[in-house]
């Protein structure tokens, strides 16, 4: 290990703050605190964090605004902080380049989750592999082959798509939006129900209990995540 | 020539519409001065000069009583000097055959100028009303225009349409289903069942009612986007100003269309207010749903992290998390209790009226103060022997607290919270004091309406939540005011001060004579 992952958190809320910094620095990273938006930016510029925390409600500016200034300097991922029931707030957030999100209250174990995918991404390599795993999910890009626990799953190529792109997400949200652009085309934004059906047909094969899914999580009301596995670091 | 002068002035100045008999009557009077005149003329000057006497009567009697007087005195003029002043006199014979032509020319001169001067003094009649009636219109205009309540507006339609005809107005004007608003002038009127029939019918057809009722004739005050309201036109003592009656239609016509603009004005206000509640609710919503979720996160996070990473921990954070579990569980219990009183008045539940002596509660949430900011001395000052309020401890002591927390969040530590309770004639006056950045005149009138939609809580420096707004609601309840005042007398910091009423049934009884 040379050094110890930065992380920024950018959120008013001292109480907040009081509880993270020294979670944050338990879970094995260095925090770097700011108060509102304009104190944020500044430290992204000074300190080059590994990860961005960001609460959307800000004293000074609109959350969704420094997501944007961030972008057009780094692409450092950046996670959101928001109040459950603010799904179009998050989706926002999402759009304007925020990698993730996590809802108001949350248990540290969640936010910990959460940072792990996005060093994980961020930190470069495994999105290029052809064969992409999640626990006992593997999916081979190239060869456009699925098998679960060694057994091959048959799907049909608008599945496969679909699963491939949740799958090089690595464990981040992806919105009803995105998924349609790109497995559908731009012209097929607003048709949520193609992406239940697929998803339902997914699960279908894949889950152990359809009911029940373990890999493919529902975001009520954003979108889609493949469930993180830990162990993936290799 | 002096005839002229006698009869032109004589009654021509009042009576405009006075009927057929004055007309024939001034006719009549011209004749008779006329052939005074001329009867004292006749010894001096040839007859033919009666004749010019008799023309001055006749176009007098036209000018002042209109063309049938003219007519009248005419004809009554020709008989008359034929008779009194034509050879044979007091005959109607003619002896000149001459003058057979001379009576007949006489005739006809007659008859043309009365009649023509009538048609003149008519025509002069009429454009005397017109203008009256468009300066009455454009005065009851200019008036209503500058009337921008409704009731200002009903009240002076139905005034100037009462005077219109000279009788009682009565104006309905239907608010809802629930009821109308009625107006009346100059007496008051209730409308009977069987007017507020008609009125009903007037509004369902938008014509005037048919059947006349004793006392009423009703007509629609109508625009083009429909029945504004209905007016009810009471015979009067005597309908005689043709001008103001002229005016009637335009008058009711203004009268609709002020009375729409008003309707108008009116709905768009209850939209806006309607809006504001709205918007209010919603900032409300946001700031509770902000306010209790922020401790909730912080207890969440605290505890997931203890159990999660606590042995990784230093001892000194893990009594931090511990100490900001326990702080924010006391923010929430109050916030919760702040809540159930804002549902509690929102529910239309009234405050208890107990007796209360306020420095109780006062002494209570003092107490409470030092618990929470133990760096803010908190000072309490009871300058008033045992008095009652009406009103409920309970809440009386968490709106003294909240305000006690604003103001210690306000405060540098160790600077001083002053609580006060003082007398001010028949009310209790509780102040509390801090010495604290205090606030713009802004801010004060933000203070009990916490309105910021996109940005949740100020920082914690600042005066809000929740509190200040069931503050007001509560003191309200108890009869009282909440006012805050800053920077203080003294110079700075800020002052927010209750005022409650004594009620004097609650005083102790005045000292027996003898008593310590």
């Amino acid at each position: 290990m040379t050094r110890r992952p930065q992380i920024l958190v950018v959120d008013d809320e001292p109480q907040i703050q009081r509880f993270l910094k020294p979670a944050l620095a338990a879970a094995g990273y260095d925090v770097i605190r700011a108060m509102d938006g304009a104190e944020g930016l500044a430290a992204v510029r000074a300190h080059a964090p590994d990860v961005v925390v960001l609460d959307l409600g800000l004293p000074d500016m609109d959350g969704k605004e420094v997501i944007a200034l961030v972008r057009r300097q780094v692409d450092t991922p950046i996670i959101v902080l928001s109040a459950r029931g603010e799904e179009a707030e998050k989706i926002a957030a999402l759009d304007r380049g925020a990698d993730d999100y996590v809802a108001k209250p949350f248990g540290i174990g969640e936010l910990l989750a959460r940072i792990r995918v996005a060093l994980r991404a961020s930190g470069g390599g495994g999105v290029q592999a052809s064969i992409l795993t999640c626990g006992d999910l593997s999916v081979d890009l190239d060869a456009h082959r699925v098998t679960r626990a060694g057994e091959p799953v048959k799907l049909t190529p608008k599945e496969f798509d679909l699963l491939a792109h949740l799958m090089r997400a690595s464990g981040r949200v992806l919105t009803h939006r995105a998924l349609l652009a790109r497995v559908w085309g731009a012209g097929h934004t607003e048709d949520t129900q193609y992406l239940r059906v697929f998803i339902g047909q997914i699960r279908q094969k894949l889950e152990r209990d359809p009911a029940a899914p373990e890999l493919i999580v529902t975001e009520p009301g954003v979108g889609y995540r493949i469930r993180y596995d830990a162990p993936a670091e290799s | 020539m002096t005839g002229r002068s006698d009869i032109g002035t004589g009654t021509a100045g009042r009576g405009s519409s006075g009927g057929l008999p004055l007309a024939l009557a001034g006719a009549a009077a011209a004749v008779a001065l006329a052939m005074v005149v001329g009867h004292r003329l006749i010894g001096t000057l040839p007859s033919a000069y009666v004749v010019s006497v008799f023309l001055v009567a006749i176009l007098a009697a036209a000018a002042a009583f209109g063309p049938w007087s003219g007519f009248a005195a005419a004809l009554g003029s020709f008989f008359a000097y034929d008779f009194f002043f034509v050879e044979p006199t007091f005959t109607f014979d003619v002896a000149d055959p001459r003058e057979v032509f001379a009576l007949g020319v006489f005739l006809a001169a007659a008859v043309l100028t009365g009649v023509l001067a009538g048609r003149l003094r008519e025509t002069a009649d009429e454009a005397r009303q017109r203008a009256e009636t468009l300066s009455l219109l454009h005065d009851f205009a200019e008036r209503i225009a500058v009337t921008t309540d409704l009731d200002g507006i009903r009240a002076l339609a139905v005034r100037r349409i009462a005077a219109a005809i000279d009788g009682t107005a009565i104006l309905v004007d239907r608010l809802d289903e629930a009821g109308a608003a009625v107006e009346s002038w100059p007496d008051p009127v209730t409308p009977t069942a069987d007017e507020l029939r008609l009125i009903d019918e007037v509004y369902a057809t938008g014509r005037p009612s048919e059947a006349p009722s004793p006392r009423f004739e009703f007509r629609p005050l109508i625009t083009a986007g429909g029945i504004v309201a209905v007016i009810g036109l009471g015979p009067g003592p005597h309908r005689r100003h043709r001008a103001r009656e002229q005016a009637l239609p335009a008058l009711i016509d203004q009268a609709a269309t002020a009375l729409e603009r008003a309707h108008f004005a009116a709905d768009r206000a209850i939209a806006q207010a309607a809006a504001d509640r709205e918007r209010l609710r919603s900032a409300l919503l946001s700031s509770i749903s902000h306010d209790l979720r922020t401790p909730l996160a912080t207890i969440l996070g605290s505890v997931t992290s203890l159990r999660q990473l606590g042995d990784q921990m230093e001892p000194a954070d893990r009594a931090d998390l511990l100490a900001a579990i326990e702080e924010e569980t006391d923010r929430l219990s109050r916030f919760v209790a702040d809540l159930l009183a804002m549902t509690r008045l929102e529910a239309g539940l009234d405050v208890r009226r107990d007796w209360v002596d306020p420095a109780d509660p006062v002494a209570a949430a003092a107490e409470h103060l030092r618990r929470v900011h133990p760096s803010n001395p908190i000072r309490v000052r009871i300058d008033t022997p045992p008095t009652a309020i009406r009103g409920e401890a309970t809440l009386l002591e968490q709106v003294v607290f909240n305000l006690g927390d604003n103001a210690a969040k306000a405060s540098r530590p160790g600077a001083p919270i002053d609580l006060r309770v003082t007398r001010d004639g028949q009310r209790i006056v509780v102040a509390i004091t801090d010495r604290g950045r205090g606030l713009t005149p802004e801010e004060i009138v933000r203070l009990f309406v916490r309105a910021q939609t996109r940005t949740p809580d100020p920082s914690p420096e600042t005066h809000g939540g929740l509190g200040l707004a069931i503050a007001r609601r509560v003191i309200g309840a108890m009869g009282g005011t909440i006012t805050a005042e800053s920077p203080t007398p003294e110079g700075r910091g800020t002052r927010v001060t209750l005022e409650l009423p004594i009620d004097p049934a609650g005083e102790p009884p005045p000292k027996e004579a003898g008593e310590p």
